[in-house]
């Protein structure tokens, strides 16, 4: 009887303590590559992806608390800044670059514009700890969570006592960008035989391969490169991109490829967000080539991309298949209300 | 099953204490100077009496992968090998490091800085806990090694000086390695000179290097020259 109880008690145990263990495969898709990030080394977990989600959304991040991660990467524009070219701080200060897109995140090996940050875990210090973003040191942060009666429960549930460090707090952040997942989109049910591209979304789709396929490549709609794509610098701020990093004159004015999944709602477009149309990135890349670029140019654009009116329309048609609503407004992504508004 | 219990567990605790007796630890010190003068940071910093301008109000910097060698051969190398020294708290530095055999050497080796491995595996514990101060935010990557203060100039002005060394990737990998002929001692007694490293920079010309570059290597090249041994 005695060593039932105890096998009895032992499987509620496992069973009780596997609960909140996420399946990774649900933010795998299976026609995704396998991803960059290890997943072994910060195994998904209900609490830990709902402590991410309640640090992503606390301005309690920022000096002043008035700046959130959410601040500059809404859910509504695919997790980036709409109204704004260049990112938006503090006492309104403002950065020099357009906040990015985050979304399948596990995909990617280098993070920002120029690839400065080379890990999704420390991603998040350097919004925290830039002056014209969050303008807080990391310690500091560190103590309000330690004082926040909220994150005291959070890191609790999330790691089994209330401890708050750089390393908890970094990867609660990474589980719940790791949760941002969009691959629900119509290509993607097309891609699935579920649906079907109209005549004008077929027809963009095979300019798409023939056009852009090269460096916005399927099906994450980036090749996760550095290049340069022929757009001159930009006299306010004179970022050249990846060289900031390397100081390598072969990667002057090179900056990573983004995806173009969601580019309905992520304008405006490019690393400074110069331009808020889609007319505008293509007649951009209609008049790009090699002779009036920066010798760095993409081979891919030497001769630019020339479309027609009509090409255009069934371009953008095509693009527009991208956007993924089951991604936009997934109640799990949003602000969490049930964390913050309890009481 | 009681005695079975007990029985496994007197092998294991003889093994554990044969396991200690076996082990050897080396006592390693690191002091720091200014020429002459061992560095003292306090509150207000380090003001040195050869040379009254000059005040150093940092110096921090990680060494790792500890290794032991005999005849050129490898015979330990400390396993999870990242010590951070901050001189603020402590000089001369003292710890130990231990090897789960005896061991007989002539030379030990260690890195001055980190490595390009550890540089992009997220974020770490301990002493390589990013709010040590000694981690790039802005751009991913360890400051291998930081000092700074105030110094003269030409024109007998006092500059502040600020030199963060550091970078994992090519051409400007920033980790170098050190190596010294020891005697199989206990106790090894290191110094490092920041004079030495001082002399080599013109503060007129510069007095802030902040992410990877050329000069930072070299920079990097004279702190590991400035290191010497004491031991006797």
């Amino acid at each position: 009887m005695k060593y039932r109880l105890i096998l009895f008690g032992g499987i509620l145990l496992v069973v009780f303590s596997f609960r909140s263990i996420v399946n990774e495969g649900l933010f795998i898709p299976e026609t995704f590559p396998k991803p960059v990030y290890d997943f072994n080394a910060n195994p998904l977990n209900e609490a830990k992806i709902e402590l991410g989600r309640a640090l992503f959304y606390d301005p309690i991040l920022s000096k002043d608390s008035t700046i959130s991660c959410a601040s500059c990467h809404s859910q509504y524009s695919a997790f980036t800044h709409v109204d704004h070219n260049v990112s938006h701080g503090i006492n309104d200060k403002l950065g020099f670059r357009n906040a990015p897109v985050l979304m399948n995140l596990a995909w990617k090996s280098l993070f920002m514009h120029d690839g400065a940050v080379n890990h999704l875990d420390v991603q998040a210090m350097a919004p925290i700890t830039n002056a014209d973003e969050m303008g807080e040191n990391l310690n500091n942060v560190i103590l309000k969570l330690q004082k926040s009666p909220l994150y005291c429960q959070l890191f609790q549930k999330a790691y089994g006592d209330s401890t708050v460090n750089s390393g908890r707090m970094l990867k609660a952040i990474s589980q719940f960008m790791l949760t941002l997942v969009s691959s629900n989109s119509k290509y993607d049910s097309a891609m699935r035989n579920q649906s079907q591209f109209s005549l004008k979304e077929q027809k963009g789709y095979a300019l798409f391969k023939q056009h852009c396929n090269q460096c916005h490549t399927e099906p994450l709609f980036t090749n996760d490169a550095f290049m340069n794509n022929g757009l001159a610098v930009d006299l306010k701020y004179n970022d050249l991109g990846r060289f900031r990093v390397t100081q390598q004159k072969e990667d002057s004015l090179k900056f990573k490829v983004p995806t173009l999944r969601n580019i309905e709602f992520s304008y405006p477009y490019m690393h400074d967000g110069r331009f808020k149309k889609l007319a505008q990135v293509f007649n951009h890349y209609g008049k790009v080539n090699s002779a009036n670029a920066n010798s760095t140019l993409a081979k891919e654009l030497r001769n630019g991309i020339v479309l027609t009116s009509d090409e255009k329309v069934e371009l953008t048609s095509f693009l527009l298949t991208l956007t993924d609503k089951t991604f936009l407004f997934n109640k799990d992504h949003s602000f969490p209300k049930h964390i913050f508004l309890k009481n | 099953m009681k005695s079975a219990i007990l029985r496994f567990l007197l092998i294991f605790v003889c093994g554990f204490f044969a396991q200690i007796a076996k082990a050897q630890k080396i006592n390693v010190t690191i002091q720091h100077t200014f020429g002459n003068e061992l560095l003292v940071l306090g509150e207000e910093g380090f003001h040195s009496k050869t040379d009254s301008t000059l005040q150093i109000s940092e110096l921090k910097y990680y060494i790792s992968n500890i290794s032991f060698y005999k005849k050129g051969t490898c015979v330990f190398s400390e396993p999870n090998s990242y010590r951070l020294l901050d001189v603020a708290n402590c000089n001369p530095c003292t710890f130990e490091v231990t090897s789960p055999k005896k061991i007989k050497y002539d030379e030990m080796r260690f890195t001055l800085g980190i490595d390009s491995l550890t540089n992009v595996s997220g974020v770490l514990e301990g002493d390589l806990d990013p709010t040590k101060g000694m981690y790039w935010t802005w751009q991913s990557g360890y400051i291998n090694f930081k000092l700074e203060g105030t110094g003269k100039l030409n024109d007998s002005s006092n500059k502040e000086f600020q030199f963060h060394l550091g970078g994992y990737l090519p051409p400007f990998f920033n980790a170098q390695t050190i190596q010294f002929k020891t005697k199989n001692k206990e106790k090894l007694i290191l110094g490092l000179d920041v004079k030495t490293v001082l002399k080599s920079i013109d503060l007129n010309k510069e007095s802030r290097l902040m992410s990877p570059s050329a000069r930072a290597v070299e920079l990097s090249d004279v702190v590991s020259n400035s290191f010497y041994q004491i031991t006797k």
